[in-house]
């Protein structure tokens, strides 16, 4: 007896056989035998598992990438934020700011008449045009520490012209300590500039935020910067952020008690 | 999120989506290029230009069939278009290693090792059909199309795939050097 060849064993794994075929695999056991196996082979060849890429497949892949232009890093962009409406809410957050701090300038001067006003090593633009960041966000690591005014570092900036390199040359360079409360009371400002700008969203009418949101967001506000006075209660600039908070909230309060009274 | 999100980013070259992208199909891209060159240094060279060319054709894939199916098309070619390096050809008959451990130790474990390395030891044309047919499940017309054959000689390449495959599994090859000498 002539068996099939495996050749054609094998296009019987997918075909029909041919009459002849068949009747050679009826009465030939072997041949269907070999068959069988074919077709064990075919169907475990279908359910192979996939091999793993090797460990460091990726890092040569990525550098390939790089190589090209094809992979850059993007900046996530918070969703539902345009980058247009993000500069016009830091912008009116630094004006916020702003009269916060001349309102907390002012109230200084009147309070205390005879002492001496330190300059504030704040640059605001800068600030302001970083990305925004809920208070929440920054986290409690953010919270200030007690200095006193007179500890500052001074301001590297010369705005304030003769009388601020007056004050340069009269005092000591800053110390060690003095240099990182000047650095914790930086990232505090960070922290209030963050809350107002986050404000400024929720007050825009665009934002779709009711009054009780804003009021919400106010009421942090004002027990972040109360917090913050109970350790720097002579700061005028934290001072101005509580007041201009507390305004804030007065206005809403009155606005909310108008609209109620409207309800009906 | 879905393939399709992870694309729309990737064509702007966010490296989070890219990598994304690579972590969900690096396994499917490695496998069928690593079956179809037959060593381990080859298929990560074809993986690698597999991924670039896919990065680079992105802005071309317009979303009509399933980002996976798209990828893998680009895998294999170019597993079938890459270079060839004679000295890593000389390699292919060694054993392969423990990274391709195949899914579950389970009882036909060993089956499925004696598989891949049959495979290996294939001639190149009779290896790429089997791993296009039989592993991954491509017709007779589209391999055809791929290699620019007629689909009758796929399926004549196939069938001596599988028979050399037989042979090469068989612990004895009495009955295939009887069928060999056989004319029907």
């Amino acid at each position: 007896m002539q068996h099939l060849t495996l050749e054609a064993l094998a296009r019987l794994v997918d075909d029909a056989p041919a009459a002849d075929e068949g009747a050679h695999l009826r009465d030939c056991l072997a041949c269907r035998r070999e068959l069988g196996e074919l077709r064990a082979q075919t169907a475990a060849l279908s359910t192979l598992a996939d091999p793993e890429p090797p460990a460091g497949a990726w890092a040569a892949i990525e550098a390939a990438l790089r190589d090209e232009g094809l992979l850059v890093d993007v900046p996530r962009v918070r969703r539902g934020w345009s980058r247009e409406r993000t500069v016009l809410r830091a912008a009116a957050a630094v004006v916020l700011f702003l009269l916060g701090g001349a309102s907390g300038v002012a109230i200084w001067a009147r309070v205390h008449p005879g002492r001496e006003m330190v300059p504030r090593p704040v640059a605001l633009a800068p600030v302001a045009a970083r990305p925004v960041v809920s208070a929440e966000e920054a986290g409690p690591s953010s919270t200030p520490v007690a200095i006193r005014p007179q500890e500052r570092a001074v301001a590297p900036d010369d705005r304030s012209g003769a009388r601020l390199a007056s004050i340069r040359t009269a005092r000591p360079a800053p110390t060690a300590e003095q240099e990182e409360a000047a650095r914790e009371l930086a990232r505090a400002e960070e922290v209030y500039l963050a809350a107002l700008q986050r404000y400024a969203a929720i007050a825009d009418p665009r934002s779709g935020a009711d009054p009780a949101t804003r009021m919400t967001a106010l009421d942090r506000m004002i027990s972040t910067t109360r917090a913050a006075l109970d350790r720097t209660p002579d700061d005028p600039m934290i001072n101005g952020y509580h007041l201009a908070a507390l305004r804030e909230r007065d206005a809403l309060t009155r606005q909310m008690a108008t609209a109620d009274a409207d309800w009906f | 999120m879905e393939d399709n999100e992870l694309v729309h980013l990737a064509r702007k070259g966010d490296g989070g989506a890219i990598r994304a992208l690579y972590q969900r199909h690096a396994r499917r891209v490695f496998a069928v290029v690593r079956r179809m060159a037959g060593d381990d240094a080859l298929a990560e060279d074809w993986a690698q230009e597999a991924w670039v060319r896919v990065i680079r054709a992105l802005p071309t894939f317009r979303g009509d069939s399933q980002f996976s199916t798209w990828l893998h098309r680009i895998a294999v070619n170019s597993a079938l278009h890459g270079r060839r390096s004679r000295e890593r050809k000389a390699g292919r008959e060694t054993a392969i290693d423990d990274t391709h451990a195949c899914r579950g130790a389970t009882g036909d474990a060993l089956l499925r090792l004696r598989l891949e390395r049959a495979m290996e030891r294939l001639p190149e044309g009779m290896r790429r059909v089997l791993v296009l047919h039989d592993v991954e499940g491509y017709t007779h017309e589209e391999i055809g199309a791929m290699l620019g054959v007629t689909a009758g000689t796929c399926k004549s390449q196939l069938f001596k795939a599988r028979a050399k495959m037989r042979t090469l599994l068989s612990p004895s090859r009495e009955f295939a050097e009887e069928a060999q000498t056989c004319n029907t």
